[in-house]
């Protein structure tokens, strides 16, 4: 069973080439994507799939999102990984890392403690693999701790009600002005009455 | 509560205490907990509404044994303590950042909700120190929390705060607390933000977290406990010990966004600073204190007035008197500028002759004491009473010996001076400077203010000339807010009336045109001020803000010929400035 400690420990040390937004643009991405699948999955990809991650395909694709493909790659390489299904493989790296990049800049799986253990646990749980220690249930309640897709979201719904409360607070505060200028002009009439 | 469950409870805390002590590190030197065991002793060491709490005025650990037995605490024995431990060593840390805190959280939060500032620090300091026992597995404080619950759900800022270890600490919702609305999930998350990303630089996240959580407190519940009782530095007064560096005021409450809108909270990269100040900025809006003329918001550092630092000194408890504080206030704000007084070289010189004992005052040097002849009167020392100090007379010697002249410093405190304890008073500052170089350098100092006009009015000085620092400042940060001028009369009595002084005194007095009006309306006035000033015999200076100097060259001339040197000062800001440079003058110097 994989153990979430040791290839949260490989992510922190993912080798340079990896980091495509910190010179590793050198690399086809579509090749490590290729031979992750010849290494570690149940089938190689089709050219046609591969085009995904290819510089023809690429030109659709996001660049945090490739980036973030590039990381992970390196962590699926893992043994840990062996045999893992192509069609769940290829929707992670497709579907369900391009979610994740949309809310975490890709770095931040490499360099941040927390976003290590989500992409570990992402990936093991988008290939049905269950962490060394825990049970299904556990670690699927840590990976919902974790989740930043849902952080995210949670942090927007937090953003648009403090932006309302602060127009309200505003609104309140003009309110306030109005009425004391209106009580100032009220006794400089009554004065020069 | 059984006796037996508080004695195992004692035991466990007595056997907790070594490696609690060390919890945060090796080099931690704490005095050992006041274990109470009744409700007496709880009293007598001020624990109320908490089975523990650190006291901030003296750095005592307190443990109320019978509610921890109650609580079924024991086994938390190490947790308890290593956290307690924690607020001395990390969060709030020392007595000063404890009353920054406090300071940030009071004006962050709105008038009506101020009087929660203890609860907000406390529970904020407490998600700073536990995160840091729990992630690196010092003490299980999870399990502290855990048996908490058996008492029941507080408050849902309880239940938001709660929610917020789990996330940092990834326990499954539910393990701490209740089950949470999206809102309380959300603000639970931007706690648990707040406290990874300001970490290390801990009250730089004090407005953030005050602001998440400023709704929960105006909903909190009157019918029961709002938290569980565990406030150990909530109620704890700071005691009369008032720390420094609280005159600087390096914080705007309003330059902080709500945790929600402020981009260092995102999943982004950290920006850099003047990114994260510029993105600050328009979180925050126009708001804050001025804009510089690039537009960017002024962040220098301003002087607190003394009304908001006197606040905010009750706010955390001293029960020190108002004008003590005051002078404290001042005292801190001269500081920077006292120097050694400039002394005069007399052509006596001598060695040191020991002449006998008189009583050791307060306020005169602690150096002083005669130890051995003090406590040879009894062990117990009571100043002014059984303390004495060696006097010493002096045998011809072949150095130069240096003495300055006393000093007598007097303040205008007409009705057009402000009141030093509600606004920033720069006439005050620059007497306590003269004051306190003047002390220094073995001077002896008289105060005066005076609020009279044509022998009308009130004044309050100073028993002569002291060397009791208290006294002194006593009197110059006092308030008159009579008459029109300094007094003439004062120094006819102190000086002009009176013989020749033995030991020479320099009359200074800080007043601004107003003071030639008491002149010439004083029979013989000039004639009384040069009289003054002969027999002061150290000479006399005038610093007098005047708005147009040009009117009054003649009076100007007339204050030479007595003796009195003018200085003039365009605004108040500037007597500081005479001050210090008044305190490095070079006569008396070589």
């Amino acid at each position: 069973m994989p153990d979430v400690e040791r290839l949260k420990d490989r992510l922190a040390s993912t080798p340079a080439v990896f980091r495509l937004a910190d010179g590793g643009r050198d690399i086809a991405l579509y090749a490590v994507v290729a031979d992750l699948f010849r290494d570690r999955s149940t089938r190689p990809l089709e050219p046609a799939e591969l085009a995904a991650f290819g510089l023809e395909g690429s030109a659709g694709a996001r660049q945090p999102h490739l980036e973030l493909v590039a990381i992970a790659s390196w962590l699926l390489h893992d043994r840990a990984f062996q045999g893992a299904d192509a069609s769940a493989l290829l929707r992670l790296l497709v579907n369900r890392l391009a979610a994740l990049a949309d809310h975490v800049r890709p770095h931040l799986f490499i360099e941040d403690g927390e976003r290590r253990e989500e992409l570990v646990r992402t990936c093991l749980t988008e290939l049905g693999l269950v962490p060394e220690g825990e049970t299904k249930e556990v670690a699927e309640d840590r990976l919902a701790s974790l989740d930043s897709i849902k952080q995210s979201a949670l942090l927007l719904a937090a953003r648009a009600r403090e932006q309302k409360r602060a127009e309200r607070r505003a609104e309140l505060e003009r309110i306030r002005r109005q009425e004391e200028e209106e009580r100032r002009q009220a006794a400089r009439t009554t004065f020069e009455d | 509560m059984n006796a037996a469950a508080i004695a195992a409870a004692e035991a466990a805390f007595r056997d907790a205490w070594p490696r609690a002590r060390v919890a945060f590190s090796p080099y931690t030197r704490l005095a050992e907990p006041i274990l109470c065991r009744t409700e007496e002793e709880e009293k007598t060491e001020g624990l109320e509404g908490s089975f523990a709490m650190i006291r901030m005025r003296d750095e005592r650990i307190v443990i109320g044994l019978r509610l921890v037995a109650a609580r079924g605490l024991t086994a938390h024995a190490h947790a308890i303590l290593a956290h307690e431990v924690g607020h001395y060593v990390h969060a709030p840390g020392t007595l000063r950042e404890h009353v920054r805190l406090h300071d940030r959280i009071r004006r962050t939060l709105a008038a009506g909700l101020r009087s929660h500032a203890g609860l907000v620090a406390n529970l904020y300091t407490d998600l700073l120190l536990n995160d840091r026992l729990q992630r690196s597995k010092m003490a299980d404080i999870a399990a502290v929390y855990r048996a908490l619950r058996e008492g029941g759900d507080a408050s849902l800022l309880w239940s938001v705060y709660m929610r917020a270890y789990e996330r940092l600490w990834l326990l499954p919702p539910g393990a701490l607390s209740p089950p949470l609305a999206p809102e309380g999930e959300a603000d639970a998350d931007l706690v648990a933000r707040i406290v990874r990303h300001f970490r290390d630089a801990w009250l730089d996240g004090a407005a953030s977290f005050t602001l998440l959580v400023e709704p929960y407190l105006e909903a909190l519940p009157t019918d029961r406990a709002v938290v569980p009782p565990w406030m150990d530095t909530a109620g704890t007064s700071i005691g009369d010990g008032v720390p420094d560096g609280l005159i600087e005021d390096d914080f705007d409450p309003a330059e902080t966004p709500h945790p929600a809108l402020d981009p260092r909270l995102g999943n982004g990269e950290a920006p850099s600073d003047d990114e994260a100040a510029g993105a600050l900025d328009h979180a925050t809006g126009p708001h804050g204190r001025a804009i510089r003329g690039d537009g960017r918001p002024d962040r220098r550092k301003v002087v607190r007035g003394p009304a908001e630092w006197l606040d905010l000194m009750r706010a955390v408890g001293v029960k020190r008197d108002a004008s003590e504080l005051v002078v404290r206030y001042y005292r801190e704000l001269a500081m920077p500028h006292v120097l050694p007084f400039p002394t005069e070289k007399l052509e006596r010189a001598g060695e040191p002759l020991p002449e006998g004992l008189e009583p050791w005052e307060p306020g005169s040097p602690l150096d002083r004491v005669d130890w051995f002849e003090t406590l040879g009167r009894g062990p117990v020392v009571i100043p002014g009473v059984t303390m004495v100090e060696r006097m010493e007379g002096t045998t011809t010697g072949g150095e130069p010996e240096r003495r300055p002249p006393d000093l007598y410093v007097g303040i205008d405190c007409s009705g057009s001076m402000a009141n030093p304890a509600a606004s920033l008073s720069y006439p005050v500052v620059a007497g306590v400077v003269l004051t306190l170089s003047a002390l220094r350098a073995g001077a002896r100092v008289m105060a005066c203010l005076s609020g009279e006009w044509h022998g009308k009015g009130r004044f309050t000085e100073t028993d002569g000339f002291s060397g009791s620092e208290r006294a002194i400042l006593g009197v110059l940060t006092g308030y008159l807010g009579t008459g029109a001028s300094f007094g003439l009369p004062r120094l006819a009595k102190t000086f002009a009336l009176a013989p020749k002084r033995a030991r020479p005194a320099h009359i200074l007095v800080v007043s601004d045109s107003d003071l030639f009006g008491e002149i010439d309306g004083t029979k013989d006035g000039w004639d009384i001020l040069r009289r003054a000033v002969e027999n002061a015999g150290a000479g006399g200076s005038a610093v007098l803000r005047l708005a147009q100097v040009g009117h009054y060259a003649g009076h100007l001339q007339k204050l030479r010929d007595a003796g009195v040197t003018p200085y003039l000062v365009a605004s108040e800001e500037e007597l500081v400035a005479f001050a210090r440079a008044f305190s490095r003058r070079t006569f008396g110097q070589s």
